[in-house]
């Protein structure tokens, strides 16, 4: 009999006990409400290129896809391999490396009109999915290199073919501090005369 | 390739660990005076056998041995429980110095890491082979480890905090009776070169305060309370016990500070 | 625990020396574009290369020789990567071109002076002495700080400016004085710096500006430290920092028109004799060092000071303006990291009270959140962490790569970020102009309907008007059905879709302008012959008219259900013809692009 009553005392115990960490785990989880949409949250991970390259007709796209699950995280080079491991941390997936046949990475480049070449045929501003292309009918246009993302939307359209990609400067230190090599170099006077 | 040359405004760990071994000179001097040759084949097996212990231990770990080894970490470990522990049982001496570095600091992940130090662990485990009987004050060791102890507090080597703390808790429980630690020549031992250490205790000033504090709390309890004679034994238990609490006490006192 | 910073300090001051006109001199085009040929010969002050951007500055010719190369040259900078350089070899004749003093220059406006300085090379911390930007908008500064504090060890190269030329500095300050205009002009120096420090008491006294003696420890004499302690609170937002050396420049460039090509080095270290050289611009460090005297055995060359400086793996590396110190260094062949033993004293040296070691720890883990969190941003990459660190931790390093990392991840977020926004900027800006339009040809067919019911209404005697209308509705019908038409077949044209477009839109209007006068007209001539049948006889058709008036209406109505019929198809095509046009845009483009990059991969591996 006590036998019966202990083993009841300790699943009512158990049972408390669960409630409890139930009811404190719903209380002190983050409210999903409060959060912003999945779709919205890999958004703001992805690099705003508009570039099209995962497929889509922009990043918002593709993050919308991305949220019902009809595409994979491997879809944007311009995100690069921290972007995949980024957006894996986001959805609770493994990281995916890039398709062997994905776009290659490139460095981050902005586009630059020929303006000697440029006919003024506004085609490349109604391709540049950021409006970073000014100009009008039958005038020269020019890019607003630091709105420019380098989607290279605007290279196809062009009849022309004036518009080329040139390697973003960041000036003035374009140099960058290289990881730590504990190792010291020493010169022998001399050595360079 | 790119690495910053600097100048140093402070010693080297190497020059560091030499100095505490020069601090321990006047010690070893008056030890020798006291001992005899004895004194000089405990100090020689004992390195030894640190030196193979901590080779030993880095080999498993696939670490370079000879540049964690001239350091001199095990050198002065051998050093300090030659100190410490009587030199008569050469073969207990050997063993638990060789058993404290592999398995409190090899077995840590070297000297960085290893949350207790293991003269600290050398002694508690001698400690359990020693037979209990009252040590006598060395009242000549004693002062030659004070004054070692001063000539690394100005050298700015010696991280005070800690051991003022516990130094200030012995003082105070002098009415408790407790007074006769500060005769014991392991009590400065430990407080000069153990408790300054840098990855076994806190690292705010305020954390070896309290840290030094607790030990000196710790061992006078277990000593009044447990009657135990040894107060070297005695405070390395309590410093083994209250390194567990280095992390918290590092998590209470240290923060990011006040941003600008 | 509060430890005085104590660093090794020169004992004495070093002499002056002018170092012998080296054999070959490389000169970094920082931010400039050549302006000379390989072979040419050029003369002294001879303009090398202009400035190409807001941060760069133009390179002179130190002395008169031939340009032997122009391309990526080793420069003294971390890691010595390639950077447009040009290589000059001197003929030893040293023949100048004649200097033209500008005796204009009080009229000069601040921005004239900033590109007056950049034309002649004067350089500051980034870029121009005075940033273009700055000098194009900023108000007179409320304070101006000519910091001639020595901030590293070893460090005299401005003491002995000051020194030496304490007069010329003066005269540099006062023109700047005189062009800015500020509020206040200090001259901050270090306690150290007696010598400097008597050589200028006596001409501050005479001045309008003042010197400040610094007695703080090491970094206070950066800029930042040096601001924060100088500039009253008001002034804070509005304070500049000039480096000593710029400012001595940029009064020989004002006030001499001598382009700037010298600076004085501070050579030391284990070398012979520590001294201050008087060196050309891209005189190679070797040269420097043979100056000082450099011991046979195996050195460590050290540029910069001996706390933020940075190895130099060639000694034939030139100078550039920022040399301002060359130490020869020991090799520490011992210099191997050990793990970080907690000791805590670069927490307790660090000036900004940060926790180096959990900094470290975070950093090295590429946590950079947590750096964040331990304050990255705080670190004002003093060094003296990694100098004092009993385990030889590269902490600097470390700090100076994670800031880098952090900044430049800051970047590319706010880029991000703009873009976002502009390309829904964009989309709505397509969508609100495609509604737009199709608001207005609404509104002109509504207008249209109304002025026929109007007219109607006004002329309810007349068969004939009735009909005029119906025909007129019926040829607006025909032609908003020829635009609806137009619009339709857009898609099929699509390379030049949009155009066809603007051409239909214009085209429709135009057809609306058109049919609309003709209404216009027809409703003016309607409501006069309502008004003359009105005047014949009123009364008699009293009795027809609400017969009349409703198979008007019936009549109205109709026309009305089928131009609206017809609006929304055009509005529901519209959008839905653009986005395919869009659509068929980006993808034509893709698959271009596709073609493109297939048709040079063959190429490639053709190759």
């Amino acid at each position: 009999m006590t036998l019966v009553l202990r083993l009841l005392l300790l699943w009512l115990a158990i049972w408390l006990l669960g409630k409890i960490l139930r009811s404190s785990a719903l209380k002190l989880r983050p409210a999903a409400a409060s959060l912003p949409p999945l779709a919205e949250r890999i958004d703001a991970l992805l690099p705003q290129t508009q570039c099209g390259q995962c497929g889509h007709a922009g990043c918002q796209p593709y993050a919308q896809a991305l949220a019902r699950g009809e595409d994979s995280i491997n879809r944007c080079p311009p995100g690069g391999e921290d972007g995949i491991r980024k957006l894996a941390a986001l959805l609770h997936t493994d990281y995916l490396p890039f398709a062997a046949d994905a776009p290659p990475q490139k460095p981050k480049a902005v586009a630059l009109i020929d303006e000697a070449t440029c006919i003024g045929c506004t085609l490349c501003i109604q391709a540049c999915p950021v409006d970073a292309i000014l100009g009008s009918a039958k005038q020269m246009h020019t890019v607003l290199a630091d709105e420019c993302t380098g989607c290279e939307l605007c290279l196809a359209p062009c009849p022309v073919d004036c518009i080329s990609m040139r390697p973003a400067t960041s000036l003035p230190a374009d140099w960058r501090w290289g990881y730590p090599v504990i190792a010291i170099k020493a010169v022998k006077p001399g050595t360079a005369a | 390739m790119m690495s910053t040359p600097l100048i140093r405004l402070a010693p080297t760990l190497a020059s560091r660990n030499r100095q505490q071994l020069l601090a321990l000179l006047p010690a070893i001097a008056i030890l020798f005076w006291q001992l005899g040759p004895q004194l000089l084949l405990a100090l020689l097996l004992a390195t030894v056998s640190a030196l193979l212990a901590d080779g030993l231990g880095l080999a498993l770990r696939r670490q370079a041995i000879w540049p964690v080894l001239r350091q001199g970490d095990a050198v002065l470990s051998a050093v300090l429980l030659t100190l410490l522990l009587p030199t008569a049982t050469l073969p207990l001496l050997c063993m638990c110095t060789g058993a404290a570095i592999l398995l409190l600091r090899q077995l840590f992940g070297g000297s960085g890491s290893s949350l207790f130090h293991p003269v600290a662990g050398g002694l508690l485990l001698a400690g359990l082979w020693l037979p209990a009987s009252l040590p006598h004050a060395n009242l000549p060791l004693t002062l030659a480890l004070l004054a070692g102890g001063l000539w690394l507090l100005w050298r700015g080597l010696l991280r005070w905090q800690a051991p003022l703390g516990l130094v200030l808790v012995v003082l105070i429980a002098l009415p408790v009776g407790s007074g006769w630690l500060l005769g014991q020549s392991a009590l400065w031992l430990l407080a000069g070169w153990v408790m300054s250490d840098g990855s076994s205790t806190p690292i705010t000033p305020r954390g070896r305060l309290i840290y030094g504090q607790a030990a000196g709390m710790l061992c006078i309890s277990l000593v009044t309370l447990t009657t135990s004679p040894d107060a070297g034994v005695t405070l390395a238990a309590s410093l083994l016990l209250l390194s567990a609490t280095a992390p918290l006490l590092d998590k209470l006192t240290l923060s990011p500070g006040r941003r600008t | 625990m509060s430890r005085q910073t104590r660093l090794p300090a020169a004992a004495s001051s070093h002499p002056l020396t002018t170092l012998p006109l080296p054999a070959q001199l490389n000169l970094w085009l920082q931010g400039s574009r050549c302006c000379v040929e390989v072979g040419q010969r050029v003369l002294k002050h001879q303009l090398l290369a202009q400035a190409d951007n807001e941060f760069g500055a133009a390179v002179h010719a130190p002395t008169s020789g031939h340009i032997r190369a122009i391309g990526p040259l080793p420069q003294a900078l971390p890691d010595a990567p390639l950077r447009d350089g040009l290589q000059l070899q001197p003929d030893g004749q040293d023949e100048a071109l004649p200097l033209q003093a500008n005796t204009d220059w009080p009229a000069l406006s601040p921005l004239a002076l900033a590109i007056r300085l950049q034309d002649m090379g004067v350089m500051g911390q980034h870029g121009p002495l005075l940033p273009l930007a700055w000098a194009a908008a900023a108000p007179p500064p409320a304070l101006l700080i000519i910091n001639a504090v020595e901030n590293e060890p070893f460090l005299q190269a401005d003491s002995t400016l000051l020194r030496e030329q304490a007069a010329a500095v003066a005269d540099a300050m006062a023109m700047l004085g005189r062009i800015l205009q500020p509020a206040r002009l200090v001259l901050a120096i270090q306690q150290e710096q007696g010598a400097a420090i008597n050589a200028l008491r006596s001409l501050a006294a005479s001045q309008s500006w003042q010197l400040e003696v610094i007695q703080a420890p090491y970094p206070a004499g950066d800029d930042a430290p040096l601001l924060q302690s100088l500039a009253r609170p008001e002034e804070s937002s509005n304070s500049l920092c000039l480096p000593l050396a710029g400012v001595y420049a940029a009064g020989r460039a004002i006030l001499h028109g001598e382009p700037c090509i010298s600076r004085i080095v501070t050579v030391s270290g284990a070398v012979k004799q520590p001294q201050n050289i008087l060196a050309l611009l891209g005189s190679p460090v070797a040269d420097l060092l043979a100056c000082a005297g450099l011991p046979p055995q195996r050195h460590a060359i050290v540029h910069g000071g001996g706390l933020r400086g940075f190895a130099l793996p060639d000694t034939a590396i030139g100078i550039h303006q920022h040399s301002h110190c060359l130490l020869a260094l020991a090799d520490q062949a011992e210099l191997i990291a050990q793990p970080c033993v907690r000791c805590g004293d670069c927490a307790s040296i660090c000036p900004s009270q940060l926790q180096p070691q959990e900094l470290y720890w975070h950093c090295s883990q590429q946590q950079l959140e947590q750096a964040q969190h331990w304050r990255l941003a705080d670190c004002s990459q003093c060094g003296l962490c990694s100098a004092v660190c009993p385990s030889q931790l590269p902490l600097l390093d470390t700090f100076r790569q994670a800031s880098q990392q952090l900044l430049l991840a800051e970047q590319q977020q706010s880029a991000a970020d703009a873009a976002r926004q502009r390309h829904r900027f964009r989309q709505f800006r397509l969508e609100r102009d495609k509604q737009e339009k199709a608001q207005r040809l609404a509104e002109r067919a509504a207008q249209q309907a109304a002025k026929l019911a109007q007219q109607q209404a006004a002329a309810p005697s007349s068969t004939e008007p009735a009909a005029v209308v119906a025909d007129k509705q019926a040829a607006i019908a025909a032609a908003m059905a020829r635009a609806a038409e137009r619009q339709q077949q857009r898609p099929d044209t699509a390379p030049s879709a949009s155009t066809s477009e603007r051409d239909a839109a214009i085209a429709a209007n135009r057809q609306a302008t058109i049919d609309a006068a003709m209404a216009r007209a027809a409703a003016r001539k309607a409501a006069q012959d309502a008004a003359k049948a009105a005047a014949a006889d009123s009364p008699a058709n009293n009795s027809a008219a609400p017969g009349l008036n409703q198979q008007q209406q019936a009549l109205i109505q109709a026309a009305m259900q089928r131009a609206s019929a017809q609006k929304t198809a055009a509005t529901a095509n519209s959008p839905a013809a653009m986005d395919e046009d869009k659509k068929a845009l980006i993808a034509a483009a893709m698959a271009r692009a596709a073609a493109q990059k297939a048709a040079r991969d063959a190429g490639e591996q053709e190759k």
